[in-house]
């Protein structure tokens, strides 16, 4: 937590819930806004009104900006099990074709708040059917609860996807362009 | 399990599945729908594997990323490939059509047009079957074979028509697209409807040709539909510059 203005705002991964790091990231990625804009906004999402900055003197709030990006590096273990509105999910550092395919629809159709949406396909319950977990309903109710956790838990997994597409891209090239037989 | 290593080992109709693929869906929804496509195993089982064992396996068919050889058989199933230059008026109008559709997902109709079944009349040559087959039934025939055998008559036929087009060309109008709102909102009420008018007649083209040849009977139809293309051309041609 730092403190910014007399508020006390989250800044660490295992401080912001995965929907306030959903915020910062689209935000952050938003190539429409121009730095002081992208965190006045994220200020605003973690709680302190633009407001409050019209009378900060610039020198204080690039201060302030350094001290929220200030986060140390940490390796963040692997969490596998979570609970849920009494239900228990677990989840492993594994994807099959059908988890990846949700995936990146998800990611297609989804450009914003889609974290929750990836930890939901990850996280299943032994007591469900593979139909049962991929319901979209069932995922979506899943999403939403997820969004409530700390961000620290999305981290192993989102590293996970990234280094699987690196390789699947890393593959994929050289591919020859000439007829063949 | 059977993975292909080349396009040969795969038949016509896979290659139709898999031009089919929706391709805005993700490389892995298309990936894994090309596995299942090639191989025997059903959806269902391929979204049970390891991604890294779909990648591996993708990775050992980047044959796929290539396009199939040029190359095709003159004689298949007993039939033989009718030369392009001898084509009919309704032959090229129909392949016209297929190929403007989609000639990949065609490529079965395609063949149906361009292989003939062959016989020896009373004087000892060789004539081609008429025209007057269902293409629907004669493409079906071509499923089981493998796409190299026939694929080589896609770039063929382009490169054909192409060909054709430009020694027509004073026949062939500029084909105008359809007016979004846009363009409406930067045109004169004329040239709107002049417009519309002239895609009116692209929609229509070979139909209007048909009944400009057949001065309105319709009944001779299937007559100029069977005359030779290159013969249908010049006489279109000869009316264009006499006036006639």
């Amino acid at each position: 937590m730092i403190t910014i203005l007399g508020r006390d705002i989250p800044n660490h991964l295992d401080e912001l819930t995965i929907e306030q790091f959903e915020v910062i990231t689209e935000l952050s990625n938003n190539k429409e806004l121009d730095a002081v804009d992208k965190h006045l906004q994220i200020f605003a999402s973690l709680g302190i009104p633009e407001s409050e900055f019209h009378d900060v003197d610039v020198a204080d709030f690039i201060e302030f900006t350094n001290a929220f990006n200030t986060i140390p590096e940490v390796d963040y273990p692997t969490i596998s099990q979570i609970e849920l509105a009494g239900y228990s999910y677990t989840a492993e550092l594994k994807m099959t074709v059908r988890d990846t395919k949700l995936i990146e629809k998800i990611a297609i159709a989804k450009p914003k708040g889609y974290i929750s949406d990836v930890l939901a396909v990850f996280f299943k319950s032994d007591d469900l059917t593979p139909a049962e977990h991929y319901a979209e309903a069932h995922l979506k109710l899943k999403a939403k609860l997820i969004k409530e956790l700390k961000a620290n838990i999305a981290i192993p997994y989102l590293l996970f996807i990234t280094n699987k597409l690196i390789k699947q891209v890393d593959k994929a090239e050289d591919v020859p362009t000439q007829e063949v037989e | 399990m059977y993975l292909p290593k080349k396009w040969s080992n795969i038949s016509v109709e896979q290659f139709i599945e898999i031009s089919q693929i929706d391709k805005d869906q993700g490389a892995n929804g298309y990936n894994s729908e090309l596995i299942s496509i090639v191989t025997d195993m059903t959806y269902e089982e391929v979204d049970e594997l390891d991604l890294d064992e779909m990648v591996q396996m993708v990775n050992d068919m980047k044959w796929s990323n290539t396009q199939p050889s040029k190359q095709y058989k003159h004689e298949l199933l007993g039939m033989k490939i009718k030369p392009l230059s001898k084509l009919c008026l309704f032959e090229y109008i129909d392949l016209d059509y297929y190929f403007n559709d989609n000639y990949h997902t065609n490529i079965d109709k395609i063949c149906a047009i361009l292989y003939r079944q062959t016989k020896v009349n009373e004087w000892g040559e060789v004539v081609l079957e008429p025209y007057d087959y269902d293409i629907h039934i004669r493409a079906e025939k071509f499923l089981d074979l493998p796409i190299t055998d026939v694929y080589g008559i896609v770039s063929e036929f382009l490169k054909f028509r192409e060909n054709f087009l430009d020694v027509y060309k004073n026949l062939f109008g500029e084909a105008e697209e359809d007016l979004t709102a846009e363009d409406k909102a930067a045109m004169e009420p004329e040239e709107i409807k002049e417009v519309e008018a002239e895609v009116k007649n692209n929609k229509w083209s070979w139909e209007r040709m048909i009944y400009g040849l057949t001065d309105g009977d319709i009944t001779k139809t299937e007559a100029v539909g069977a005359l030779p293309l290159t013969y249908v051309f010049n006489m279109l041609g000869m009316k264009k510059e006499l006036d006639i």
